[in-house]
Protein backbone atom coordinates (compact mmCIF):
# COMPACT_ATOMS: atom_id res chain seq x y z
CA UNK A 1 0.00 0.00 0.00
CA UNK A 2 0.85 3.49 -0.70
CA UNK A 3 2.48 5.63 2.02
CA UNK A 4 0.47 8.69 1.36
CA UNK A 5 -3.20 9.09 2.59
CA UNK A 6 -5.98 9.37 0.09
CA UNK A 7 -7.34 13.42 0.57
CA UNK A 8 -3.40 14.71 0.27
CA UNK A 9 -2.87 16.25 -3.37
CA UNK A 10 0.36 14.26 -4.95
CA UNK A 11 2.58 15.72 -7.36
CA UNK A 12 4.40 13.65 -9.98
CA UNK A 13 6.65 14.76 -12.48
CA UNK A 14 7.39 13.55 -16.29
CA UNK A 15 10.73 11.15 -16.11
CA UNK A 16 11.03 9.44 -19.63
CA UNK A 17 9.63 9.46 -23.01
CA UNK A 18 9.48 6.48 -24.93
CA UNK A 19 9.26 6.20 -28.67
CA UNK A 20 9.37 8.85 -31.33
CA UNK A 21 10.58 8.36 -35.40
CA UNK A 22 14.00 7.72 -34.43
CA UNK A 23 13.17 5.11 -31.20
CA UNK A 24 14.53 1.87 -33.66
CA UNK A 25 12.52 -0.93 -32.46
CA UNK A 26 10.32 1.70 -30.17
CA UNK A 27 9.01 3.62 -32.61
CA UNK A 28 5.03 3.71 -33.75
CA UNK A 29 5.37 5.06 -37.39
CA UNK A 30 1.34 4.81 -38.09
CA UNK A 31 -0.08 4.52 -34.59
CA UNK A 32 0.41 3.65 -30.79
CA UNK A 33 -2.88 2.91 -29.21
CA UNK A 34 -3.01 0.68 -25.97
CA UNK A 35 -1.01 0.54 -22.93
CA UNK A 36 -0.87 -2.51 -20.12
CA UNK A 37 1.57 -3.17 -17.42
CA UNK A 38 2.36 -6.70 -15.79
CA UNK A 39 3.61 -7.77 -12.24
CA UNK A 40 7.08 -7.30 -13.56
CA UNK A 41 6.46 -4.14 -14.41
CA UNK A 42 6.92 -4.31 -18.15
CA UNK A 43 4.93 -2.27 -20.35
CA UNK A 44 3.49 -3.60 -23.24
CA UNK A 45 2.41 -0.97 -25.53
CA UNK A 46 0.21 -1.81 -29.00
CA UNK A 47 0.01 -0.38 -32.13
CA UNK A 48 0.95 -0.15 -35.99
CA UNK A 49 0.08 -4.05 -36.03
CA UNK A 50 2.00 -5.26 -33.21
CA UNK A 51 2.88 -5.18 -29.43
CA UNK A 52 6.13 -4.10 -28.29
CA UNK A 53 7.32 -4.94 -24.89
CA UNK A 54 9.43 -2.71 -22.62
CA UNK A 55 11.72 -3.80 -19.91
CA UNK A 56 11.42 -1.30 -16.35
CA UNK A 57 14.03 0.25 -17.16
CA UNK A 58 12.66 0.95 -20.83
CA UNK A 59 14.44 -0.28 -23.25
CA UNK A 60 12.68 -3.32 -25.94
CA UNK A 61 12.32 -6.92 -25.02
CA UNK A 62 10.27 -7.99 -27.72
CA UNK A 63 8.10 -7.01 -30.72
CA UNK A 64 5.77 -9.41 -31.72
CA UNK A 65 3.39 -8.95 -34.51
CA UNK A 66 -0.43 -8.88 -34.26
CA UNK A 67 -2.85 -10.27 -37.46
CA UNK A 68 -4.58 -6.59 -37.75
CA UNK A 69 -4.25 -3.35 -36.15
CA UNK A 70 -4.96 -3.56 -32.10
CA UNK A 71 -6.50 -0.47 -30.85
CA UNK A 72 -6.16 -1.46 -26.99
CA UNK A 73 -4.40 -4.63 -25.17
CA UNK A 74 -4.83 -6.21 -21.69
CA UNK A 75 -2.11 -8.42 -19.90
CA UNK A 76 -3.59 -11.84 -16.98
CA UNK A 77 -1.74 -12.18 -13.87
CA UNK A 78 0.29 -15.08 -15.91
CA UNK A 79 1.26 -13.32 -18.70
CA UNK A 80 -1.44 -13.79 -21.36
CA UNK A 81 -1.68 -11.29 -23.54
CA UNK A 82 -5.43 -9.65 -24.57
CA UNK A 83 -5.45 -7.28 -27.96
CA UNK A 84 -8.54 -6.23 -29.73
CA UNK A 85 -9.71 -4.33 -32.59
CA UNK A 86 -13.05 -3.88 -34.62
CA UNK A 87 -15.01 -6.92 -34.55
CA UNK A 88 -12.40 -9.36 -32.74
CA UNK A 89 -10.04 -10.35 -29.82
CA UNK A 90 -7.08 -12.13 -29.93
CA UNK A 91 -5.43 -13.92 -27.10
CA UNK A 92 -1.39 -13.93 -27.13
CA UNK A 93 0.84 -16.36 -25.07
CA UNK A 94 3.55 -14.73 -22.90
CA UNK A 95 5.94 -15.15 -25.56
CA UNK A 96 4.01 -13.27 -28.43
CA UNK A 97 1.86 -16.32 -30.04
CA UNK A 98 -1.23 -16.08 -31.22
CA UNK A 99 -3.15 -18.65 -29.86
CA UNK A 100 -7.00 -18.25 -29.50
CA UNK A 101 -8.72 -15.12 -31.55
CA UNK A 102 -12.42 -14.21 -30.50
CA UNK A 103 -14.77 -12.90 -33.77
CA UNK A 104 -17.84 -11.53 -32.80
CA UNK A 105 -19.07 -8.66 -34.99
CA UNK A 106 -22.18 -8.16 -32.65
CA UNK A 107 -20.39 -8.13 -29.40
CA UNK A 108 -16.88 -7.17 -30.27
CA UNK A 109 -18.07 -4.27 -32.70
CA UNK A 110 -15.37 -1.90 -31.89
CA UNK A 111 -13.05 -2.84 -28.94
CA UNK A 112 -11.44 0.27 -27.65
CA UNK A 113 -10.32 -0.93 -24.45
CA UNK A 114 -9.59 -4.07 -22.42
CA UNK A 115 -9.19 -5.46 -18.73
CA UNK A 116 -8.84 -8.60 -17.63
CA UNK A 117 -8.30 -10.25 -13.91
CA UNK A 118 -8.93 -13.59 -12.81
CA UNK A 119 -11.59 -15.29 -15.48
CA UNK A 120 -12.90 -12.70 -16.54
CA UNK A 121 -12.12 -10.12 -19.47
CA UNK A 122 -14.26 -7.65 -20.20
CA UNK A 123 -14.16 -6.02 -23.63
CA UNK A 124 -15.30 -2.03 -24.43
CA UNK A 125 -17.04 -2.02 -27.37
CA UNK A 126 -18.21 1.54 -27.91
CA UNK A 127 -20.03 -0.13 -31.48
CA UNK A 128 -22.38 -1.67 -28.67
CA UNK A 129 -22.23 1.48 -26.16
CA UNK A 130 -21.79 -1.12 -23.34
CA UNK A 131 -18.83 -3.42 -22.06
CA UNK A 132 -18.66 -7.02 -22.72
CA UNK A 133 -17.78 -9.64 -20.18
CA UNK A 134 -16.39 -13.29 -20.91
CA UNK A 135 -14.56 -15.50 -19.32
CA UNK A 136 -10.65 -16.46 -20.27
CA UNK A 137 -12.01 -19.13 -23.12
CA UNK A 138 -14.19 -16.31 -24.94
CA UNK A 139 -17.86 -17.25 -23.71
CA UNK A 140 -19.53 -14.73 -23.37
CA UNK A 141 -20.76 -14.18 -19.92
CA UNK A 142 -22.77 -10.62 -19.73
CA UNK A 143 -23.36 -7.35 -20.82
CA UNK A 144 -22.40 -4.26 -17.85
CA UNK A 145 -23.94 -0.73 -18.45
CA UNK A 146 -26.26 -1.47 -21.60
CA UNK A 147 -29.77 -1.04 -19.98
CA UNK A 148 -29.93 2.70 -19.12
CA UNK A 149 -32.89 3.64 -21.12
CA UNK A 150 -31.63 0.96 -24.23
CA UNK A 151 -28.84 3.64 -24.02
CA UNK A 152 -25.65 2.33 -22.71
CA UNK A 153 -22.57 4.08 -22.72
CA UNK A 154 -22.78 8.02 -23.90
CA UNK A 155 -19.74 8.21 -26.50
CA UNK A 156 -19.44 10.26 -28.67
CA UNK A 157 -16.02 10.15 -29.28
CA UNK A 158 -16.58 6.74 -30.32
CA UNK A 159 -14.25 5.43 -27.54
CA UNK A 160 -14.75 3.67 -24.50
CA UNK A 161 -11.97 1.92 -21.74
CA UNK A 162 -12.53 -0.57 -18.82
CA UNK A 163 -10.25 -1.46 -15.73
CA UNK A 164 -10.94 -3.68 -13.20
CA UNK A 165 -9.87 -2.94 -9.48
CA UNK A 166 -8.37 -5.72 -7.33
CA UNK A 167 -11.49 -6.23 -5.59
CA UNK A 168 -12.87 -6.79 -9.04
CA UNK A 169 -15.06 -4.11 -9.61
CA UNK A 170 -15.58 -3.00 -13.36
CA UNK A 171 -14.67 0.62 -13.40
CA UNK A 172 -15.04 2.53 -17.28
CA UNK A 173 -15.13 6.46 -17.97
CA UNK A 174 -18.97 7.23 -19.36
CA UNK A 175 -17.39 10.38 -21.44
CA UNK A 176 -20.84 11.42 -22.47
CA UNK A 177 -21.96 11.86 -18.86
CA UNK A 178 -18.20 13.09 -17.93
CA UNK A 179 -18.21 10.78 -15.40
CA UNK A 180 -16.36 7.68 -14.13
CA UNK A 181 -19.09 4.90 -13.26
CA UNK A 182 -18.42 1.45 -10.99
CA UNK A 183 -20.19 -1.58 -11.84
CA UNK A 184 -20.53 -5.18 -10.47
CA UNK A 185 -19.18 -7.79 -12.64
CA UNK A 186 -22.93 -8.69 -12.92
CA UNK A 187 -23.36 -5.50 -14.90
CA UNK A 188 -24.49 -3.23 -11.54
CA UNK A 189 -23.92 0.33 -11.59
CA UNK A 190 -22.70 0.75 -7.41
CA UNK A 191 -21.23 4.38 -8.11
CA UNK A 192 -19.72 7.06 -10.05
CA UNK A 193 -18.26 10.15 -9.66
CA UNK A 194 -17.24 13.04 -11.63
CA UNK A 195 -19.71 15.40 -13.59
CA UNK A 196 -19.34 18.67 -15.14
CA UNK A 197 -18.04 21.19 -12.29
CA UNK A 198 -17.02 24.16 -14.17
CA UNK A 199 -12.97 24.79 -13.91
CA UNK A 200 -12.85 22.72 -11.13
CA UNK A 201 -10.37 19.76 -12.21
CA UNK A 202 -12.60 17.68 -9.63
CA UNK A 203 -15.03 17.11 -12.29
CA UNK A 204 -14.94 17.00 -15.91
CA UNK A 205 -15.60 19.11 -19.20
CA UNK A 206 -15.82 19.20 -22.81
CA UNK A 207 -17.90 16.71 -24.94
CA UNK A 208 -16.80 13.40 -23.85
CA UNK A 209 -13.99 13.23 -20.66
CA UNK A 210 -12.25 11.26 -18.96
CA UNK A 211 -11.65 8.80 -21.55
CA UNK A 212 -8.90 6.43 -20.73
CA UNK A 213 -8.64 4.84 -17.35
CA UNK A 214 -6.11 2.74 -15.30
CA UNK A 215 -6.52 1.17 -11.02
CA UNK A 216 -3.44 1.32 -9.18
CA UNK A 217 -2.65 -1.92 -7.24
CA UNK A 218 -3.88 0.32 -4.51
CA UNK A 219 -6.80 1.17 -5.53
CA UNK A 220 -6.41 4.95 -7.22
CA UNK A 221 -7.92 5.65 -10.36
CA UNK A 222 -5.77 7.24 -13.01
CA UNK A 223 -8.04 8.84 -15.78
CA UNK A 224 -6.38 10.80 -18.77
CA UNK A 225 -8.64 13.20 -20.56
CA UNK A 226 -8.46 15.57 -24.19
CA UNK A 227 -8.59 18.97 -24.63
CA UNK A 228 -6.93 19.90 -22.76
CA UNK A 229 -4.62 16.72 -22.49
CA UNK A 230 -3.85 15.96 -19.02
CA UNK A 231 -3.64 12.87 -16.36
CA UNK A 232 -5.71 12.78 -13.47
CA UNK A 233 -5.26 10.42 -10.03
CA UNK A 234 -8.42 10.32 -7.69
CA UNK A 235 -8.82 7.92 -4.70
CA UNK A 236 -11.79 5.21 -4.71
CA UNK A 237 -14.19 7.74 -3.14
CA UNK A 238 -13.45 9.73 -6.04
CA UNK A 239 -11.75 12.81 -4.25
CA UNK A 240 -9.38 14.04 -6.66
CA UNK A 241 -5.37 13.62 -5.58
CA UNK A 242 -3.49 14.96 -8.42
CA UNK A 243 -3.64 16.93 -11.74
CA UNK A 244 -0.91 16.58 -14.11
CA UNK A 245 0.82 16.50 -17.71
CA UNK A 246 -1.09 19.60 -18.94
CA UNK A 247 2.07 20.62 -20.96
CA UNK A 248 3.44 17.36 -22.06
CA UNK A 249 0.92 16.28 -25.01
CA UNK A 250 0.12 17.35 -28.25
CA UNK A 251 -2.90 19.39 -27.99
CA UNK A 252 -4.51 17.36 -30.41
CA UNK A 253 -4.17 14.26 -28.61
CA UNK A 254 -7.27 11.88 -27.65
CA UNK A 255 -8.08 9.14 -25.98
CA UNK A 256 -4.45 9.02 -24.47
CA UNK A 257 -4.10 5.31 -23.16
CA UNK A 258 -2.47 4.94 -19.48
CA UNK A 259 -0.83 2.04 -17.08
CA UNK A 260 0.22 2.13 -13.51
CA UNK A 261 2.99 -0.09 -13.00
CA UNK A 262 4.28 -1.53 -9.55
CA UNK A 263 6.48 1.06 -9.07
CA UNK A 264 3.62 3.53 -8.82
CA UNK A 265 5.03 4.72 -12.42
CA UNK A 266 2.34 6.43 -14.52
CA UNK A 267 2.69 5.67 -18.57
CA UNK A 268 0.79 7.51 -20.71
CA UNK A 269 0.61 7.59 -24.58
CA UNK A 270 0.25 10.88 -26.80
CA UNK A 271 -1.60 10.16 -29.33
CA UNK A 272 0.04 12.62 -31.95
CA UNK A 273 3.44 12.41 -31.08
CA UNK A 274 3.29 8.21 -30.44
CA UNK A 275 5.32 8.45 -27.27
CA UNK A 276 4.77 7.21 -24.26
CA UNK A 277 5.61 9.64 -21.18
CA UNK A 278 6.14 8.24 -17.91
CA UNK A 279 5.62 9.92 -14.27
CA UNK A 280 6.45 9.22 -11.22
CA UNK A 281 5.58 10.60 -7.76
CA UNK A 282 7.67 13.49 -6.37
CA UNK A 283 6.75 15.64 -3.20
CA UNK A 284 3.20 15.29 -1.88
CA UNK A 285 1.53 18.63 -0.60
CA UNK A 286 -0.95 18.24 2.10
CA UNK A 287 -3.95 20.68 0.68
CA UNK A 288 -6.90 18.10 1.10
CA UNK A 289 -9.25 17.71 -1.82
CA UNK A 290 -13.11 17.69 -2.22
CA UNK A 291 -14.35 13.96 -2.46
CA UNK A 292 -16.66 13.53 -5.19
CA UNK A 293 -18.66 10.04 -5.47
CA UNK A 294 -21.98 9.83 -5.76
CA UNK A 295 -24.28 6.78 -5.29
CA UNK A 296 -25.30 5.52 -8.03
CA UNK A 297 -29.43 6.84 -9.72
CA UNK A 298 -31.97 5.17 -7.62
CA UNK A 299 -29.66 3.23 -5.43
CA UNK B 1 -64.76 13.41 -78.77
CA UNK B 2 -61.36 15.99 -78.57
CA UNK B 3 -61.73 18.89 -76.25
CA UNK B 4 -61.84 22.61 -77.90
CA UNK B 5 -59.46 24.92 -76.86
CA UNK B 6 -60.29 28.86 -76.91
CA UNK B 7 -57.65 31.06 -78.45
CA UNK B 8 -56.85 32.65 -74.97
CA UNK B 9 -56.51 29.19 -73.12
CA UNK B 10 -54.06 28.08 -76.16
CA UNK B 11 -52.25 31.63 -75.79
CA UNK B 12 -51.70 31.08 -72.13
CA UNK B 13 -50.43 27.79 -72.07
CA UNK B 14 -48.04 28.87 -75.02
CA UNK B 15 -46.98 32.04 -72.38
CA UNK B 16 -46.45 29.71 -69.43
CA UNK B 17 -44.14 27.25 -71.91
CA UNK B 18 -42.20 30.57 -73.00
CA UNK B 19 -42.05 31.79 -69.23
CA UNK B 20 -40.80 28.23 -68.36
CA UNK B 21 -38.37 28.01 -71.01
CA UNK B 22 -36.47 31.30 -70.46
CA UNK B 23 -36.41 30.48 -66.91
CA UNK B 24 -34.28 26.90 -67.56
CA UNK B 25 -32.62 28.94 -70.36
CA UNK B 26 -31.50 31.86 -67.28
CA UNK B 27 -30.66 28.88 -64.57
CA UNK B 28 -28.26 27.06 -67.59
CA UNK B 29 -26.90 30.43 -68.23
CA UNK B 30 -26.43 31.09 -64.57
CA UNK B 31 -25.28 27.39 -64.39
CA UNK B 32 -22.73 27.82 -66.77
CA UNK B 33 -21.46 31.01 -65.60
CA UNK B 34 -21.06 29.62 -62.06
CA UNK B 35 -19.24 26.74 -63.40
CA UNK B 36 -16.91 28.95 -65.57
CA UNK B 37 -16.28 31.64 -63.35
CA UNK B 38 -16.99 29.59 -59.58
CA UNK B 39 -18.41 30.67 -56.38
CA UNK B 40 -16.90 31.78 -53.25
CA UNK B 41 -16.45 28.65 -50.80
CA UNK B 42 -14.92 27.90 -47.78
CA UNK B 43 -12.18 25.00 -47.90
CA UNK B 44 -12.49 23.93 -44.56
CA UNK B 45 -9.55 22.15 -44.42
CA UNK B 46 -7.30 25.56 -44.79
CA UNK B 47 -9.98 27.42 -42.55
CA UNK B 48 -8.38 27.91 -39.54
CA UNK B 49 -11.04 27.43 -37.49
CA UNK B 50 -11.72 23.89 -39.38
CA UNK B 51 -8.50 22.63 -40.14
CA UNK B 52 -7.00 19.40 -37.93
CA UNK B 53 -4.00 19.95 -36.04
CA UNK B 54 -4.37 23.97 -35.50
CA UNK B 55 -5.32 23.33 -31.74
CA UNK B 56 -4.74 25.92 -29.25
CA UNK B 57 -4.92 28.75 -31.81
CA UNK B 58 -7.24 31.89 -31.50
CA UNK B 59 -10.39 31.84 -33.33
CA UNK B 60 -10.25 33.54 -36.61
CA UNK B 61 -13.64 35.76 -36.90
CA UNK B 62 -12.63 37.22 -40.20
CA UNK B 63 -16.17 35.89 -41.63
CA UNK B 64 -17.83 37.82 -39.22
CA UNK B 65 -16.26 41.02 -39.10
CA UNK B 66 -15.40 41.97 -42.98
CA UNK B 67 -18.22 40.41 -45.08
CA UNK B 68 -19.66 44.00 -46.38
CA UNK B 69 -22.72 43.31 -44.66
CA UNK B 70 -24.27 44.27 -41.78
CA UNK B 71 -25.13 40.11 -40.97
CA UNK B 72 -22.00 38.42 -42.58
CA UNK B 73 -23.37 36.17 -45.22
CA UNK B 74 -21.48 33.23 -44.00
CA UNK B 75 -23.17 31.17 -41.25
CA UNK B 76 -22.11 28.11 -39.15
CA UNK B 77 -23.43 25.04 -40.16
CA UNK B 78 -24.15 22.02 -37.75
CA UNK B 79 -23.96 18.56 -40.09
CA UNK B 80 -26.35 16.40 -37.99
CA UNK B 81 -25.68 13.64 -38.87
CA UNK B 82 -21.49 14.10 -37.43
CA UNK B 83 -22.61 15.93 -34.49
CA UNK B 84 -22.67 13.77 -31.30
CA UNK B 85 -25.40 15.14 -29.70
CA UNK B 86 -23.59 15.21 -26.65
CA UNK B 87 -25.38 16.38 -23.00
CA UNK B 88 -22.38 19.27 -22.71
CA UNK B 89 -21.48 20.35 -25.63
CA UNK B 90 -18.53 22.69 -26.03
CA UNK B 91 -19.69 24.24 -29.37
CA UNK B 92 -23.11 25.76 -27.07
CA UNK B 93 -21.80 25.94 -23.65
CA UNK B 94 -19.03 27.44 -22.31
CA UNK B 95 -17.05 24.89 -20.24
CA UNK B 96 -14.88 26.80 -18.60
CA UNK B 97 -18.02 28.88 -16.78
CA UNK B 98 -19.32 27.96 -13.46
CA UNK B 99 -21.67 25.84 -12.82
CA UNK B 100 -25.19 27.19 -13.01
CA UNK B 101 -28.33 25.72 -10.63
CA UNK B 102 -29.11 23.24 -13.17
CA UNK B 103 -25.68 21.53 -12.49
CA UNK B 104 -25.09 22.56 -16.63
CA UNK B 105 -22.02 25.41 -17.59
CA UNK B 106 -23.45 29.07 -16.44
CA UNK B 107 -22.68 30.27 -19.98
CA UNK B 108 -23.04 29.80 -23.35
CA UNK B 109 -20.24 30.37 -25.92
CA UNK B 110 -22.11 31.89 -28.99
CA UNK B 111 -22.52 35.12 -28.57
CA UNK B 112 -25.29 35.88 -30.11
CA UNK B 113 -26.93 33.26 -28.48
CA UNK B 114 -27.56 31.63 -31.94
CA UNK B 115 -27.56 27.86 -31.10
CA UNK B 116 -30.55 25.93 -29.96
CA UNK B 117 -30.47 23.05 -27.65
CA UNK B 118 -33.45 20.12 -28.10
CA UNK B 119 -33.29 17.32 -26.08
CA UNK B 120 -34.37 14.14 -28.65
CA UNK B 121 -36.69 11.87 -27.22
CA UNK B 122 -38.37 11.73 -24.22
CA UNK B 123 -36.53 13.82 -21.21
CA UNK B 124 -34.65 11.51 -18.61
CA UNK B 125 -35.32 13.88 -15.47
CA UNK B 126 -33.91 11.41 -13.13
CA UNK B 127 -30.08 11.88 -14.97
CA UNK B 128 -29.88 14.76 -17.54
CA UNK B 129 -26.59 13.25 -18.64
CA UNK B 130 -28.33 10.55 -19.75
CA UNK B 131 -30.22 12.19 -22.66
CA UNK B 132 -29.15 13.34 -26.30
CA UNK B 133 -29.65 16.60 -27.65
CA UNK B 134 -29.80 18.40 -31.28
CA UNK B 135 -28.24 21.62 -31.16
CA UNK B 136 -29.60 23.65 -33.93
CA UNK B 137 -28.21 26.92 -35.50
CA UNK B 138 -30.28 29.48 -35.62
CA UNK B 139 -29.28 31.61 -39.16
CA UNK B 140 -31.16 34.83 -38.04
CA UNK B 141 -28.36 35.23 -35.50
CA UNK B 142 -25.77 33.73 -36.53
CA UNK B 143 -22.81 36.33 -38.14
CA UNK B 144 -20.23 33.43 -38.67
CA UNK B 145 -18.32 34.03 -36.08
CA UNK B 146 -16.71 30.89 -35.71
CA UNK B 147 -16.28 30.53 -32.20
CA UNK B 148 -18.93 27.22 -32.36
CA UNK B 149 -16.75 26.29 -34.82
CA UNK B 150 -13.44 26.29 -33.41
CA UNK B 151 -15.15 24.99 -30.31
CA UNK B 152 -16.18 21.68 -31.79
CA UNK B 153 -13.28 21.14 -33.57
CA UNK B 154 -11.57 17.72 -32.54
CA UNK B 155 -10.05 16.73 -30.46
CA UNK B 156 -12.42 18.75 -28.07
CA UNK B 157 -15.67 17.74 -29.84
CA UNK B 158 -15.98 15.95 -33.66
CA UNK B 159 -15.89 18.57 -36.14
CA UNK B 160 -19.55 18.70 -36.86
CA UNK B 161 -19.77 22.07 -37.37
CA UNK B 162 -17.82 24.26 -40.30
CA UNK B 163 -18.53 27.62 -42.14
CA UNK B 164 -20.44 28.28 -44.95
CA UNK B 165 -21.41 31.04 -47.39
CA UNK B 166 -25.29 30.89 -47.61
CA UNK B 167 -25.61 32.30 -51.62
CA UNK B 168 -29.06 33.78 -50.87
CA UNK B 169 -27.18 36.42 -49.02
CA UNK B 170 -23.89 36.59 -50.52
CA UNK B 171 -23.76 39.79 -53.04
CA UNK B 172 -21.00 37.92 -54.90
CA UNK B 173 -18.51 41.11 -54.76
CA UNK B 174 -15.73 40.64 -57.48
CA UNK B 175 -13.31 41.42 -54.61
CA UNK B 176 -14.57 39.95 -51.88
CA UNK B 177 -13.89 41.47 -48.40
CA UNK B 178 -13.78 37.80 -46.44
CA UNK B 179 -11.15 36.56 -49.20
CA UNK B 180 -9.15 39.50 -48.75
CA UNK B 181 -9.07 39.44 -45.41
CA UNK B 182 -8.79 35.14 -44.80
CA UNK B 183 -5.31 34.50 -43.43
CA UNK B 184 -5.51 31.22 -44.32
CA UNK B 185 -6.47 31.85 -48.18
CA UNK B 186 -9.78 29.18 -47.12
CA UNK B 187 -12.19 31.59 -48.42
CA UNK B 188 -11.73 31.61 -52.25
CA UNK B 189 -13.54 32.09 -55.62
CA UNK B 190 -13.68 28.24 -56.96
CA UNK B 191 -15.33 26.69 -59.70
CA UNK B 192 -18.56 24.38 -59.05
CA UNK B 193 -16.96 21.31 -59.85
CA UNK B 194 -13.88 21.49 -58.43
Amino acid sequence: MRAEPFGVRMAYRKVRSMGGPDAGPAAFMDSLRGLASDSADRLYAVGDRRVVVFAPDGSVVHAWPLPAPALCIAVHEDGTLYAGGEGWVVVLSSTGAVVDTWRDRERLGLVTGLAVRGEDVIAADVGGKCLRRFDRSGKFRNDIGKPTRGRGFMAPNRHLDVALDAAGRVLAPNPGKLRVETYTLEGELVGFFGGFRGPDPAGFAGCCNPTNIAVARDGRIVVTEKADPRVKIYAPDGGLLAVFGGGDFDLGCKNMDVAVDGRDRIHVIDTERRLILTYEPAAAATRPVSAGACAAPGS
Amino acid sequence: MARQYTRREVLETAARGATLVGLGGMGVFLGRKAGREGVWLIDVERCVNTRHGAVGVPVCDRCATTCVLALSAVRAVNDHAKCGRCYICPAYFDIRSAVGPDGLPSHKLCPRDAIVRKVIGDFDPRDPANNYYEYIIDETRCNGCGKCVMACKEPAGLGSIRLAVRYDLCLDCNRCAIASACPADAYARRPLDA
